[in-house]
């Protein structure tokens, strides 16, 4: 086994190397406005100490404006909140769903997920889960599966069937509130570009595919054949609503966004009618994935994002001109460089909130407070109430 | 000690972090992401955690594991938005367009092929392993298991890889 352990060493080596040779290794950087992704990758580098010094500084010296809570006292919380976490057993890799009651995170029984099928040896795969408006039901995905999670009343006992439904290979999927349709965004003919400042992957095909869940049958289409950015991300906010992601894409009207709403009730299969959602002034997302809701009555986007002191939290902002309008919560004591909001309650005042670090973790963020519970242990995880 | 001497003292210990660490953390993530520029964003947020987190270390000591840590946590992030166009690379033939002629780092050798085919733990595992050259209880604190999971992670990931080659 020596000369295994050599030439692993020796080729991982060069790997490092080579790719490092292609450039030199960028210093740090001083955190602000660094998430615009491709626009600013490249604008300030600066030397490696004078960067460690400014991050420090532009941290400690930034404590500006505190913003407020939520106006809105703590009602509606969903009685309970379901995990999918990733699990190694016996060095496969499977996940098991486990419900949770909301307030204490105590575990009130799991399923365990079977094993994923027609997943090529070695090749990445990931769950997804999204809540029915009655707080009973859910939608997992599993590389290109889908099951329904019927959770009991008390959450003590939950049955899981899989759907008459096989993904395209997809970014994500959401559940529609009345519990009868998936949304699915999905994403083909995608490759490593070269923009301006440097290579991303980009997708000339995305749709946006509402499916039937009883029959397995598409209802509805949306396309468009312009360059998107991977996005991997999308909630059904009302009936007749999804948000989903496209980071830094530009609509049919030149307009680039991240956040983008398409009415799945109006006419027409062009995906670019899409509606750009506004982010606020100094908008800095947490994470390069800024997962996003709307509540239920379509005003308000829940995110978590950095704000403009440095600090992080869940906000709300105004779908309609991005201003901030209220804080759920301050991550107090988190490590505010990458959480995201996983799901919102049906009141739109509980966010799950999953953050990473060097370990990773759930909490509820309600009432200002970010309160850790369990469930989810591993970046893969996800959760949903 | 006086708030502003602690704070240097955090500012120091975290330069000197920095200095000796960064370019074997960029090394970390260049083989689980597969490019310098992603690489590059994954350990800036790490070092940035580390910075915000600095002063809830039980020990300046665990700091290299913090940030280990969280590079790791970035990469797996990292690899779950990447999926979605890595998942569609056999598509390409189907444009007009020229794919990307730039390989990753992970597609440049026999070995490396082979390493990427194995779960993620033991990839992890063994290039914490071979590449960082920590030892069963770093590696333990950077992946918070136990010493032991390590060693059989490790000695399954070897014969994983043995067996892919041929040479078991």
């Amino acid at each position: 086994m020596a000369s295994l352990e050599d030439r692993l060493r020796s080729e991982l080596r060069q790997i490092v190397d080579d790719t490092m040779g292609q450039g030199s290794v960028r210093p740090l950087r001083a955190p602000a406005r660094r998430r615009k992704r491709r626009l600013v990758r490249w604008l300030a580098p600066v030397t490696a100490m004078a960067a460690v010094i400014g991050v420090i500084t532009t941290a400690t010296l930034a404590r500006s404006l505190a913003p407020q809570q939520s106006p809105v006292a703590v009602t509606g919380m969903p009685p309970y909140y379901v995990t999918v976490d990733y699990v190694t057993v016996d060095h496969a890799e499977n996940a098991t769903a486990t419900i949770h009651a909301s307030a204490t995170g105590t575990a009130l029984s799991s399923v365990r997920l079977p094993t994923a099928r027609n997943v090529p040896t070695g090749q990445l795969f990931f769950w997804s889960i999204s809540a029915a408006a009655d707080d009973q039901t859910f939608l997992i995905q599993q590389a290109q599966e889908l099951f329904m999670l019927r959770v009991s009343a008390d959450g003590r006992s939950a049955q899981l069937s899989e759907l008459p439904v096989r993904l395209p290979p997809t970014a994500d999927v959401a559940l529609s509130p009345d519990g009868s349709t998936a949304a699915i965004e999905s994403m083909s003919s995608c490759r490593t570009m070269e923009f301006t400042v440097g290579y991303e992957p980009a997708c000339t095909n995305t749709e946006i595919r509402l499916i039937s869940l009883g029959t397995g049958v598409t209802t509805r289409t949306w396309s468009t054949t312009a360059v998107t950015s991977p996005g991997a991300w999308i909630s059904w906010t009302r009936a007749s609503q999804v948000l989903f992601l496209w980071p830094g894409t530009a609509g049919a009207t030149g307009q680039a966004a991240d956040l983008w709403l398409l009415d799945v009730s109006a006419p027409g299969s062009n995906l670019l009618a899409a509606r750009p959602v506004p982010m606020p002034g100094g908008y800095e997302p947490s994470s390069p994935v800024p997962y996003a809701f709307l509540t239920p009555d379509g005003s308000t986007v829940i995110f978590s994002a950095m704000t403009d002191d440095s600090s992080a939290g869940t906000q709300a902002v105004s779908a309609r001109t991005g201003k901030l309008l209220y804080m759920l919560g301050q991550h107090t004591g988190v490590d505010p460089s990458g959480c995201n909001v996983l799901s919102l309650g049906p009141a739109g005042l509980h966010a799950l909130v999953r953050c990473g670090g060097p370990s990773v973790f759930l909490g509820r963020v309600d009432n200002g407070r970010f309160t850790r519970l369990p469930g989810i242990t591993d970046s893969y995880g996800v959760a949903a109430w | 000690m006086r708030p502003a001497d602690r704070a240097e003292g955090a500012s120091s210990a975290l330069a000197e972090l920095f200095r000796e660490h960064h370019m074997e953390l960029v090394g970390l993530a260049v083989l689980m992401v597969g490019d310098l520029a992603t690489a590059e964003d994954v350990v800036q947020d790490a070092f940035e955690g580390l910075h915000r987190g600095w002063q809830g270390l039980h020990q300046p000591s665990s700091g290299l594991a913090y940030v280990r840590s969280s590079v790791l946590n970035g990469c797996r992030s990292v690899h779950r938005r990447a999926a979605v166009a890595r998942r569609h690379a056999p598509r390409l033939a189907e444009l007009a367009i020229q794919p990307d002629e730039l390989p990753t780092a992970a597609e440049r050798g026999e070995l490396a092929q082979a390493l990427r085919l194995l779960p993620r733990r033991q990839r992890e595992v063994l290039v914490l392993r071979y590449y960082l050259d920590l030892d069963a209880a770093e590696i333990a604190a950077t992946l918070q298991i136990t010493q032991g999971a390590v060693r059989t992670t490790v000695a399954r990931g070897l014969a994983a890889l043995a067996r892919q080659l041929g040479e078991d």
